[in-house]
């Protein structure tokens, strides 16, 4: 009866996780004074960010400027030292934040002990995706991997495999897709398939990468970010609007991502 | 939902070459028991063994086997932890208890004949089993001191059975008083509750991270190798450092973390074993007899320094760095000679020790020193030669290696059935040492110096997945 006891409260303990809810926001993404460290380095500061229903937005930075962080606290990962995130008003490790987003870590790893089509099936069944059958066809047509359904994710090519993670990332329509270097290893077909996917879906976007051309292409609003705080932020427009007098845009950018103090 | 959490959890973990483990272990308890039943209590003392090597290595690495897949897809997933987490615990449980069940077959048979300290024997090595998975829950996260700690509780709890307290881990083994199992089952419960409360307080994406951060622990002695020659630069690197992996030693959970240790902090701790064990043989040697221990003691100090000082060594190997910068089998073979004198140093102390054990106590043992410094270091490089050919999983992430239930770490068990045979034969008839030293030898050159033999498994390993 103890033991019983002591689950029934562990139960109802887990329950409450989502009580924090800020229940009147709009927004897809709100993050207010996030900071992150690993022991004595800073991966993020005081970064703050609002991301309306729909809008896509890419998060630039150097090597090691807190991109990939950021995005862990997002998906739940990870837990920020201080400050609020929240995910269409609840908490990124709820369980009904998780119901609307969709991440893609960098270097992600499928199930190596899985087929691509037993990964696909497991976590579709998971994230209970709607008529999962003809979405995993349409996702294994779409990324060209037919054929290599019964094959195990340690015989597939980078190339593959990152297209194999897309699809786990995107499976159950996503109403948040939080994608980190998406791109990675893809051939220049499969890049320009992925482009045009995401450009008809209606989700929210927030893109980690290094390259302009996929912020440009695929994304409204851009945020720099250097040695974990934002440097700066606005439309593709005005990062344009900045070129001229022999700079390149990448030369605007590097010198944004060096001004921060 | 729990249902089909569970269902991926257990088949992605469990592979055809997690039963055939499983198979191997329970041969080879079946075997060190059928050999070993000829000695007083063995079956007794191989039970303690592997409870003790279970609840130990469960303490120091153990936790929920939490693969990069987990962390990116499924934890990602809308899951409510109520589902997820028992899920995750009962995949353990379910790794952990049938490893150690396998383990422990052996000397469950021994107790067949009586139904009453069969039913107890059985309880027992149930409680044997969850009681480490319940510690690990406890333990994941703690720091080292606190894990220390237990860990030291944990061995004076067990070894507490073998003298005249009564309250010790088996003593209702040792003195057949049964009431006495009550403690064993009661701190199990405790234990697993304990746990279930520790896993409800953290969330498990979070508990991860700090997983991630640790796997990154920076090693605090650096190494200059300027002004050496290639082959000395190899040679100082291997030779001073050792790279554990808790793959072999975490009874299951195979999620990977490689502890990198200098060899003078290694030096140390078998030096204190060693004069643990001299100073234990002196008060209860001639009591318990020697023969038990020069077996025990033989086989296993070659099989897990053999086992301990190969396995981790090409964990961190990154074969575009090292490989395309010299030719293959020179880079091996030269981490291999490293490892065999690395094995050969931390040999010393228990040699010593057999040496002052066999002047004052048995001189049985005198002949046991010249084992324990001539087979560990050949079979290191044996256990070398053949973990190159095993699975890749060296190579194939850095931060949280897959944890599918390879075989490659049980490589060495029909070596090791071997060993322990060779062992009884060096034990019963000194002279046989030098032949059958002879004959491992000529069986390390035989796999090491083949022609082409590191390149072909190299390109081996590169078709199977190297990234």
């Amino acid at each position: 009866m103890y033991l019983i006891n002591i689950f029934n409260d562990v139960f109802h303990y887990l329950s409450m996780e989502s009580s924090e809810i800020d229940s009147s926001s709009s927004l897809s993404l709100l993050m207010e004074n996030v900071s992150k460290s690993y022991g004595k380095i800073t991966a993020v500061r005081d970064f703050s960010i609002q991301i309306r229903d729909g809008e896509r937005v890419a998060l630039l930075g150097e090597n090691g400027a807190g991109k990939s962080t950021t995005l862990k606290i997002i998906s739940g990962l990870m837990k920020p030292d201080t400050g609020k995130v929240r995910i269409f008003g609840y908490p990124p490790s709820s369980f009904e934040a998780k119901r609307m987003i969709g991440y893609l870590p960098e270097d992600p790893s499928p199930y190596l002990n899985l087929s691509v089509r037993e990964n696909l099936e497991y976590i579709g069944a998971i994230r209970e995706t709607e008529d999962l059958q003809s979405r995993i066809e349409d996702l294994l047509d779409m990324l060209s991997l037919k054929g290599m359904e019964r094959q195990k994710p340690l015989s597939l090519s980078r190339g593959n495999k990152q297209k194999l993670c897309l699809a786990l990332s995107i499976i159950h329509h996503p109403k948040f897709a939080i994608m980190d270097e998406p791109l990675n290893y893809l051939d220049i077909p499969t890049q320009e398939t992925i482009f045009q996917y995401f450009e008809s879906m209606k989700s929210t976007f927030l893109i980690s990468t290094h390259i302009l051309s996929i912020a440009k292409r695929l994304t409204e609003r851009i945020v720099i970010l250097s040695s974990g705080k934002k440097a700066w932020e606005g439309t593709i427009q005005e990062l344009e609007g900045m070129e001229g007098n022999g700079r390149s845009i990448e030369s605007v950018v590097s010198e944004l991502m060096k001004n921060v103090s | 939902m729990f249902l089909k959490v569970l269902k991926l959890l257990i088949k992605s973990r469990f592979s055809k070459s997690f039963l055939f483990i499983i198979l191997m272990i329970f041969i080879y308890s079946i075997y060190t028991i059928a050999i070993g039943s000829g000695y007083n209590e063995f079956s007794l003392y191989y039970l303690a063994f592997i409870f003790l090597i279970f609840l130990v290595s469960a303490t120091m690495v153990g936790g929920l086997s939490l693969t990069a897949a987990d962390r990116d897809f499924l934890l990602t997933s809308a899951v409510r932890n109520r589902v997820l987490i028992p899920a995750f615990f009962i995949a353990q449980a379910l790794a952990s208890s049938i490893l150690f069940i396998a383990a422990a077959s052996g000397a469950i048979i021994l107790f067949r004949g009586n139904s009453f300290e069969l039913m107890v024997g059985i309880v027992a090595i149930i409680c044997m089993a969850i009681l480490p998975i319940s510690m690990s829950l406890n333990m994941a996260g703690r720091n080292n001191y606190v894990k220390g700690f237990f860990s030291a509780a944990e061995s004076g709890w067990v070894i507490l059975s073998f003298t005249s307290f009564p309250y010790g881990a088996l003593s209702f083994l040792v003195d057949g008083n049964l009431s006495s199992s009550t403690i064993l089952i009661s701190i199990t419960i405790i234990a697993t509750a304990v746990s279930s409360l520790n896993i409800r307080a953290e969330s498990l994406p979070f508990r991860i991270s700090s997983f991630s951060m640790r796997n990154r622990t920076s090693f605090k002695k650096s190494f200059t190798f300027t002004g050496l020659s290639r082959d000395s630069a190899i040679l100082k690197l291997n030779f001073r450092q050792i790279d554990f992996t808790s793959r072999v030693a975490s009874m299951g959970n195979i999620r990977v973390r490689i502890n990198r240790v200098g060899i003078y902090t290694m030096f140390l701790i078998v030096s204190i074993l060693a004069v643990a064990f001299t100073v234990f043989m002196f008060l209860y040697g001639k009591k318990i007899g020697p023969s038990f221990f020069t077996f025990i003691l033989s086989a296993y100090i070659v099989w897990l320094l053999s086992l301990a000082f190969s396995t981790g060594t090409l964990s961190k190997e990154r074969a575009w760095l090292s490989f395309t910068s010299m030719p293959v089998e020179s880079y091996l073979r030269m981490v291999m000679f490293a490892k065999m004198l690395q094995t050969l140093f931390i040999s010393v102390p228990f040699a010593l020790s057999s040496i002052i054990v066999g002047i004052y106590i048995d001189r049985s043992f005198i002949p046991l020193a010249g084992v324990i410094l001539m087979f560990p270091p050949v079979f290191t490089g044996i256990n070398f030669s053949l973990s190159f050919i095993r699975s890749p999983y060296q190579i194939l992430q850095e931060d949280i290696l897959p944890s599918v239930y390879n075989a490659s770490q049980f490589a060495l068990f029909p070596i090791s059935f071997g060993m322990l045979l060779i062992l009884f034969v060096v034990i019963l008839l000194p002279v046989s040492t030098i032949p059958v030293f002879a004959a491992s030898v000529i069986f390390l050159l035989f796999l090491s110096w083949r022609q082409d033999y590191w390149k072909n498994h190299l390109y081996s390993w590169i078709e199977r997945g190297y990234q």
